[in-house]
């Protein structure tokens, strides 16, 4: 479970209890401490831009290397691997489909560095989650990663970005509610 | 609620990450 650019704070603890509520053990590592340990935020305007603040001192790599260790922290389950991430976080979960060994499954939320690394293959089955009024992640984006990977699925939902965060003034519950589901659906297929 | 837990990156870099057990199956009741 990839954080967005607010840290693991609450709502992505709460995100994550979700996922172990529907059976699943669930991690979200803090790729954020390698700038600021215990980094955490909310969502008013000032915490957007303290959020990407930390994000801009972080490299990729680095957060590959994060996410591969929690990974590896699953892997002990000696369970399939599913990667799910919002926002920064979905770019991460894309990110961990084409670079990261031993990931079953992908599910991507409104990630804005997906359409950079679109020619990137992945090694395992992905979906897309997109908003469709997401100023930051315009249809081009979702364009350029149907040109590159025409089979994967791309679900848009009447929503811009953060639809799916129940904290933010983005939160569309719809949207949500059917991504949710989708996702879940995604996880039973190729994770169990 | 879950909790806090250490992990190791491949280059040496700890950090912390938040993690919760899968619920486990309810215990059949005793009079079952």
């Amino acid at each position: 479970m990839i954080q967005e650019i607010f840290g693991v704070n609450h709502h992505i603890k709460n995100v994550t209890d979700g996922f172990a509520k529907d059976g699943y053990l669930a991690i979200a590592p803090a790729l954020f401490d390698r700038v600021e340990r215990g980094f955490e935020t909310g969502y008013q305007q000032a915490d957007i831009e303290r959020g990407r603040a930390v994000r801009g001192k972080l490299s990729i790599e680095d957060a590959i290397r994060d996410v591969r260790a929690a990974v590896k922290e699953a892997q002990k389950s000696g369970l399939k691997i599913g990667v799910v991430g919002y926002c920064f976080g979905g770019t991460m979960a894309w990110l961990a489909a084409t670079r990261i060994d031993g990931v079953a499954a992908a599910i991507a939320f409104y990630g804005g560095g997906i359409a950079d690394t679109a020619a990137e293959k992945p090694k395992c089955p992905v979906i897309f989650q997109w908003g469709e009024t997401d100023a930051s992640i315009p249809k081009e984006h979702w364009e350029k990663v149907k040109q590159h990977h025409p089979n994967l699925t791309q679900h848009v939902y009447p929503a811009g970005h953060g639809f799916a965060c129940d904290e933010r003034a983005s939160f569309h519950k719809p949207s949500s509610d059917q991504a949710r589901e989708r996702t879940i659906q995604f996880l039973k297929q190729h994770v169990g | 609620m879950g909790e806090m837990i250490n992990l190791t990156a491949e280059d040496g870099h700890k950090l912390s990450a938040y993690i919760k057990p899968r619920r486990a199956a309810s215990p059949a009741a005793p009079w079952s």
